[in-house]
């Protein structure tokens, strides 16, 4: 036989524990609305039976709440992460490449390479038609030249403030993840905190979800989370929780690590900027791997655009080694006119690297570099000496990275450029100024130190040459420095159009010699020098239609893992308000079985038997 | 699947932006009516722009090249005809000369009709289209013919000359004397005589000197070539002018000009080479090829420069010698893929040095005549006045007319003969003109059917630009009111969907 009052308490039960639902359920509306929140539901459980004297074995007691717990399902995490990295990545890819492919944009609304190259040409054959005597007509192909030169200028300004752009978002991409990492371990000891006591954190693990949310878009990231155990193997009660970005630990429990941006002494390409950022991490000193395969996010994309070579660097094998420099022999790149290689910047032999600040070159009695002399910025033992002269290692100089990224962009402009200013400068030589003197350079490479001109006359394609990084050669003429010289600017009469004047001011055979330089002779990349940009647009058009076809992949792909989340963990407010109503309705029921009791109780009390 | 609520926010919001984007692009096709704002938006079609824009940009340049090279075939036309104009005005001359009789006023009016002619022979060869003179090669700067009177420009000419340049040239020894006549002492004693050598006439007169000869005989049986020099002064006598070599004949001997039969005689003041008779025979049936290098200085206005006619070298400044060679200076223009044009003609082609040369003969010639005639008249004056009505006086002046009578006749007959012969010359120099006319009217067809066709290319170039990268407008305006209602709609459901909850109806 149960207790007389235990109706009442059953009643008690239930109207405490409706409460804390429809509180649960109330806090879910309230929340209807925040970002990252997860549905929390009160686990309704019925208390232990009471065992009682009678044919019916035992009777119920009434109704507890065991848990208010959140519906979350960490799997989908886990897609959603891997994603966002993947979408971080394209997202910023996208961005940078619409505008390196605004750069070589040519049409009605923007005058590109195309129509300034055909200009020019253009401004030959109205040269030959209107008098190569004339000076105003000489002006005005002088001019178009000029105009060129200033497109290639511009677009190498422009590319290099891109890559300082990129540089800067490396370092606040960095201090981002920083931030993160920080937050992820102080709200780790907290969740850790709650929960050894035996509850839930469940807001504080939707914060967390929310920064690693934030993180999976700048770095590749995976988490972990597992039972923390004492020393006897006992679990506590609680849980640890780290994460790993590229595959490196970046938060384990309580402890975190940060990156740091260091700026580099080295140059990777001829024309990065100087003190571009490497990312270590500020424990070890280690670099930070953000290009590698398994990477991903935004920062590797940052690296690819800002150091992108297509895997293109100078290579070869270690000849001569001293202390104080290294040789490199049969290199990959022989022509100095394809040469991107930094005047101060790395050398990699076996993953170990040596800087360099300065070089040389040797070449063969076609002109073509048989070997590089590298003179290392600090000393090396004795020793590396030993293992390294003469060793046939093989030798990287610079840092191949893959992907068309700005470098990438720069060194082809710099190869069309030189192959053609090539061409062009020794047929110009050939010939005689308007004065009949002989006619040097008309393409030249500006010295912005001393504000003179490299008229590259220090290398030919014939005779042997040492050259050196300061050499007056091809290797000084990039986008940024080609011009017509100032010669030719101040007075037009400086720019051959003959081999001999006295065949006449109006003789044109050097002009006929440059036409074929538009179209038909092959210049850059097997086709001539008007294809320049059909070569590079095409390579950018690509790339970027690629990048965007990810992007949008990704983005669906967001969507639905996004969805699948929220399918779990969403607030749906028919739902909530279904739950408001039956919780009500239970609380309802629950107070007039109190009712019910206590009229009962007056039966028996007062009017039973009295 | 638990579908939430913010799930079906979040799909109509993706929804609706992928409406937007679709509103957007079509948007933007309207008012660019392009297919694509970005090349990556389709590569392909942004290449292909790339390149169609190139060959539109070559198409235009051949355009302007076109035009060009029609005005400067226009001024050449131009000038060619009236160079032929000019010719048949000197024909005209030599044909009225030709006839039998001719009174003194007739030669007065051809003396001063040719005069007039003489200055302007070769001003049409300074003809220029844009300030660039077009017969004179890649020498536009320059005019054809010396613009002033060049007292002290030297320059060495190398002239090549062939057989078919020799020709038959009378000579005349011995003039009356009008002086010798008035005294009416002594009889006269002067005997007119006429000799006919072979010359060969180089197209400068008044030469300083000449440096030297060289000639190539082909022999008419083997064929084969030799190579021969003549030594000046010893194989060539060389005079100042024809009263010289008068004296130096009458010095040897002979009554009259002499040329030994295989004797040379270089006379500087004309720039003539006289041969006697076996030796100009040789010439002619061994097919003799002439090199002469001379020296000259003085050019006069409105004569031809040597520079486009010889190999030759202005030595005015001994320290800066320019030399010339003598080449063909093609001005072509490039008027559609891989066409080239020639536009020029060059003076050697139509301005001849013997036009000038012959014109200045036929003064000569028609002075002569005018004066000899002019001689006879006052003889027959004189005889009329009292003074000398004597009969010895009559005597003696009779003499006198009835040589200058015979000196007027030689005239007279030197006159039709060679008016004759030089029609035919006129002929030839015309009928250069006039293939020179030909060519250039030949150049212009052949530029007008190239100009139709580049302009058709033009404009199918265009349309396949047109084709590649632009949309027609009713494309868009359908795609883009598609777009536009799909959007609608899709604000339409969202704004119902989110207006409602369970609660309502509570």
């Amino acid at each position: 036989m149960s207790s007389t009052f235990m109706g009442l308490n059953i009643g008690g039960s239930a109207l405490s524990s409706f409460q804390t639902s429809v509180s649960t359920t109330a806090n879910n509306i309230a929340n209807a609305k925040t970002v990252g929140y997860s549905r929390q539901t009160a686990t309704l459980n019925s208390t232990d039976p009471l065992r009682v004297t009678a044919k019916y074995g035992s009777v119920g007691t009434g109704v507890e709440v065991t848990a208010v717990k959140q519906e979350r399902d960490a799997f989908y995490d886990a897609r959603y992460w891997k994603n966002n990295s993947s979408l971080g990545m394209f997202e910023s890819k996208v961005y940078y490449l619409e505008q390196i492919q605004t750069y070589f944009k040519d049409d009605n609304s923007q005058t590109g390479f195309s129509t300034l190259f055909q200009k020019m040409f253009n401004n030959l054959d109205t040269l030959i038609a209107e008098g190569p005597g004339d000076e105003s007509v000489r002006n005005q192909f002088i001019n178009s030249a000029q105009n060129l030169c200033a497109f290639f200028n511009s677009l190498s300004a422009s590319m290099t403030d891109l890559q300082a752009d990129v540089n800067e978002e490396v370092k606040s991409t960095t201090e981002n993840i920083n931030s993160i990492s920080k937050k992820i371990s102080l709200l780790n000891a907290e969740i850790y905190a709650i929960e050894v006591r035996g509850g839930v954190a469940n807001e504080l693990r939707d914060d967390r979800a929310n920064l690693v949310d934030e993180l999976s878009k700048l770095v590749s990231v995976e988490t972990r989370e597992y039972e923390v155990v004492n020393t006897y193997g006992e679990n506590l009660g609680a849980t640890n929780f780290s994460v790993t970005i590229n595959g490196q630990m970046l938060v384990d429990g309580f402890d975190y690590r940060t990156l740091e941006c260091k700026s580099q002494s080295y140059n990777n390409n001829q024309n990065d900027l100087d003190g571009l950022y490497s990312i270590v991490w500020s424990d070890t000193g280690m670099s930070f791997a953000a290009t590698t395969e398994t990477a991903g996010g935004s920062l590797k994309s940052l690296f690819t655009i800002r150091d992108g070579n297509n895997g293109e660097c100078l290579k070869g094998t270690v000849g001569a080694a001293t202390n104080t420099s290294i040789t490199l022999e049969m290199p990959n790149i022989t022509d100095i006119s394809k040469l991107s290689i930094a005047e101060h910047g790395q050398l990699t032999i076996n993953n170990k690297t040596y800087e360099y600040d300065g070089w040389t070159a040797q070449t063969d009695a076609d002109g073509n570099i048989i070997s590089f002399t590298f003179n290392l910025t600090e000393p090396i033992t004795d020793a590396r000496v030993a293992t390294l002269n003469g060793s046939g290692k093989k030798i990287e100089c610079g840092k191949a990275v893959e992907g068309m990224g700005i470098p990438y962009y720069m060194s082809q402009i710099n190869e069309v450029v030189r192959a053609f200013t090539k061409l062009f400068n020794d047929i110009q030589k050939e010939g005689q100024t308007l004065d009949g003197d002989p006619m040097g350079s008309f393409f030249i490479a500006n010295n912005f130190v001393d504000g003179t001109e490299y008229d590259l006359s220090d290398w030919g394609d014939n005779g042997i040459y040492t050259l050196s990084s300061r050499s007056n050669t091809y290797y000084k003429m990039t986008g940024a420095t080609l011009s017509v010289t100032k010669r030719s600017m101040l007075n037009p009469r400086y720019f051959s159009t003959t081999e001999d004047m006295v065949n006449g001011v109006d003789a044109y055979d050097i002009i006929e010699k440059l036409k074929p330089l538009r179209d038909k002779v092959e210049v850059f990349r097997g086709d001539s020098a008007g294809a320049f940009l059909e070569t590079l647009l095409s390579d950018v058009a690509v790339d970027t239609n690629e990048a965007n076809t990810f992007c949008a992949t990704y983005t669906s792909l967001e969507a639905s893992i996004g969805n699948l989340r929220t399918s779990v963990s969403g607030v749906d407010e028919d739902e909530e308000a279904i739950n408001l109503v039956k919780f009500q309705n239970a609380y309802n029921m629950a107070s007039k079985v109190i009712s019910v009791m206590a009229e009962m109780y007056d039966k028996l009390i007062n009017q039973t038997g009295v | 699947m638990r579908i939430t609520n913010s799930m079906i926010t979040n799909n109509t919001k993706s929804n609706i932006n992928r409406n937007k984007i679709m509103v957007d692009k079509y948007n933007n096709q309207m008012t660019t009516q392009k297919k694509i704002s970005k090349a990556s938006e389709d590569p392909v079609i942004a290449i292909r722009s790339l390149r169609l824009s190139t060959t539109l940009s070559h198409i235009d340049q051949y355009c302007s090249n076109i035009s060009d090279a029609e005005s400067w075939l226009n001024v050449t036309e131009t000038a060619l005809n009236n160079m032929k104009s000019l010719l048949t005005d000197i024909r005209t001359q030599c044909v009225n000369g030709s006839t039998d009789t001719l009174s003194a006023d007739d030669r007065k009016t051809i003396l001063t009709n040719l005069q007039q002619i003489a200055d302007q022979v070769y001003a049409e060869g300074n003809a220029d289209y844009t300030g660039r003179t077009v017969f004179t090669g890649y020498r536009t700067a320059d005019n054809l013919t010396f613009d002033e009177d060049e007292g002290n420009t030297c320059y060495t000419i190398e002239e090549p000359l062939s057989y078919t340049d020799l020709s038959e040239h009378r000579y005349y020894s011995g003039s009356v004397s009008l002086q010798d006549a008035q005294g009416a002492t002594t009889p006269c004693t002067t005997e007119i005589v006429q000799d006919s050598y072979y010359r060969l006439r180089l197209s400068y007169d008044k030469l300083d000197s000449l440096d030297g000869m060289t000639y190539t005989l082909t022999d008419s049986v083997t064929g084969a070539k030799t190579d021969y020099t003549a030594a000046v002064g010893t194989d060539i006598k060389v005079y100042q002018n024809e009263d010289e070599w008068l004296t130096a004949s009458r010095a040897a001997g002979f009554e009259s000009k002499h040329a030994e039969p295989g004797e040379m005689i270089f006379l500087k003041d004309s720039g003539e080479l006289i041969m006697g008779k076996d030796i100009a025979e040789s010439m002619v049936s061994g097919k003799a090829e002439f090199t002469m290098n001379y020296t000259k200085t003085g050019f006069e206005s409105g004569q031809l420069r040597p520079e486009y006619y010889f190999n030759c070298s202005d030595v005015t400044d001994p320290a800066k010698v320019i030399n010339y060679e003598k080449e063909d200076q093609a001005i072509n223009y490039t008027i559609s893929n891989a066409t080239d044009l020639r536009v020029n003609t060059q003076a050697d082609e139509v301005f001849d040095h013997n036009i000038s040369r012959d014109v200045t003969e036929l003064i000569d010639i028609v002075t002569t005549a005018i004066n000899a005639h002019d001689k006879v008249k006052e003889l027959e004056e004189m005889m009329a006045q009292a003074k000398y009505a004597d009969e010895d006086s009559q005597k003696i002046l009779q003499g006198y007319l009835d040589m200058a009578k015979k000196e007027a006749d030689y005239a007279d007959d030197n006159l039709q003969k060679t008016y004759g012969q030089y029609i035919t010359n006129f002929d030839n120099y015309m009928s250069q003109v006039n293939i020179a006319i030909t060519n250039v009217g030949s150049t212009g067809t052949r530029l007008t059917m190239t100009k139709t066709r580049v302009e058709n290319q033009q404009v199918t170039i265009e349309e396949l630009k047109s084709n590649n990268e632009d949309r027609d407008i009713s494309d868009i305006i359908i795609d883009y009111y598609a777009s536009y209602y799909a959007y609608q709609s899709s604000l339409t459901a969202a704004g119902k969907i989110n207006q409602t909850s369970l609660l309502d109806y509570i």
